[in-house]
């Protein structure tokens, strides 16, 4: 996405050095140092969201968001998303073992066939899959306000985290 | 135990309608006392299922469903819900947290319990369930059982006066569900209700059955309706196992 999002602005950018033409699109100097450093930058920022997503526990994003003061709703949001797609992702991965026990022999066309099906059940799933988890977060008092692990502390290690990755991020937009 | 007299839940006229009309609850009457066990036990389709929903407020019901002298309604159901802990049929419904310890303790921390309270209630709720080795893991890659166990533990940090179980013993091996047989038979301090196919499991644990078919069709003591071979029969259900001559297949 991001390749073609680079060569999208290589294509569109105004300069004045042609260095050569694409489809009969001239593409400047400029045009591909402005499209070089937007593919950059937004590959650090994903590159940074990544890290921290898969190097801090849920719970700690959880408590370092309140700290900041974010709104109950976004905080309760930000965390459903992410324990929503872990439990759909495991939904989905028992749904294709289904799939593929038998469905191994099919030729390819037919498989094509049966996955598109497949995503239908799997939207399907996911409504009910939603409904039982709140049904199982409101039998056990949720209200809106996602409870903070009591093992889960703001430390200063985590305002140094937060602060680097702040950081990482200002550079990658800067430069 | 010591059992008192008083009524801890009890259910008048409940109604319950599915949104295509299906009628899943239709006039339940039930009182179900202080420190009893109680089975609940009828058919596929019975309601037994939508009853546990019902009397928690998940789903809507018309009739009174009174909870330790509270009635349902809209400003009381969240003091029923921490009166009442039910571990659904399927664990993996259940369970939702990245850990199983931070699941266990997401109930008592919604509650606005105190830090070292949540703590204290988790810990007490891994060690009754033998999950406190678990308490770091993912429950998504716990056996079933385990999940089972997990999911029990939910419930139990809650502290609730009545315990309702959904089909407990369903997907368990032999050895996990006779280990669940022992852990309840062992629990004590809170009310049960066991909504179960499992009348091995019924006899061993309760002391009281409701046969349910859409209404209460037959109340009464353990031992009476799981003799009632008629009565069973009437409503698919069979004679537990261990009440019954074993047959092999090769026997004439």
């Amino acid at each position: 996405m991001l390749l073609v999002l680079g060569v999208f602005i290589a294509l569109r950018a105004e300069g004045d050095e042609i260095l050569f033409r694409m489809l009969g699109v001239p593409v400047t100097t400029e045009a591909l140092t402005t499209a070089g450093t937007t593919v950059v930058r937004l590959l650090a920022v994903a590159c940074a969201s990544l890290l921290f997503t898969l190097l801090v526990p849920m719970s700690h994003i959880v408590a370092g968001l309140r700290a900041l003061r974010l709104p109950q709703a976004m905080i309760a949001v930000t965390w459903l998303t992410e324990r929503f797609l872990v439990l759909l992702a495991a939904d989905a991965r028992r749904l294709m073992e289904g799939v593929r026990a038998r469905s191994a022999a099919l030729p390819l066309p037919r498989r094509i066939i049966v996955a598109s099906r497949i995503s239908g059940t799997f939207l399907v799933r996911a409504v009910s899959r939603s409904e039982r988890m709140a049904d199982a977060m409101t039998a056990r008092h949720f209200d809106g306000r996602i409870p903070l692990h009591p093992t889960q502390r703001w430390v200063v290690r985590d305002t140094v985290s937060v602060v680097l990755t702040l950081v990482v991020i200002f550079f990658a937009l800067l430069y | 135990m010591a059992e008192s007299h008083e009524s801890l839940l009890a259910c008048h006229d409940l109604h319950c309608s599915y949104p295509d009309g299906t009628v899943a609850l239709d006039g339940v009457d039930l009182t179900i006392h202080a420190g009893e066990r109680v089975a609940l036990i009828g058919p596929n389709g019975a309601g037994k299922s939508t009853l546990l929903r019902a009397i928690i407020g998940l789903i809507p019901s018309d009739g009174d469903i009174i909870v330790g002298g509270t009635k349902l309604t809209g400003r009381t159901v969240r003091d029923i819900r921490q009166r009442i802990g039910l571990v659904f049929q399927n664990p993996d419904d259940q369970l939702f947290s990245p850990t199983v310890e931070e699941d266990v303790a997401f109930g008592p921390a919604a509650l606005g319990c105190s830090r070292d309270n949540v703590v204290e209630r988790t810990h007490r709720a891994l060690d009754a369930v033998g999950m406190r080795d678990q308490a770091h893991r993912n429950p998504l890659q716990l056996s079933y059982g385990e999940r089972r166990r997990a999911a029990i533990a939910t419930v139990l940090s809650m502290r609730p006066a009545i315990l309702a179980m959904d089909e407990p013993s369903s997907n368990l091996d032999p050895a996990h569900r006779r280990d669940l047989i022992r852990w309840i038979q062992q629990e004590e301090g809170c009310t049960l209700l066991l909504a179960t196919h499992d009348l091995d499991m019924v006899a061993e644990t309760c002391d009281r059955v409701l046969l349910l078919s859409r209404h209460i069709v037959a109340d009464g003591a353990t031992r009476t309706i799981l003799t009632d071979n008629t009565l069973l029969a009437a409503y698919g259900l069979e004679a537990p196992l261990g009440l019954q001559q074993l047959r092999f297949r090769a026997d004439p």
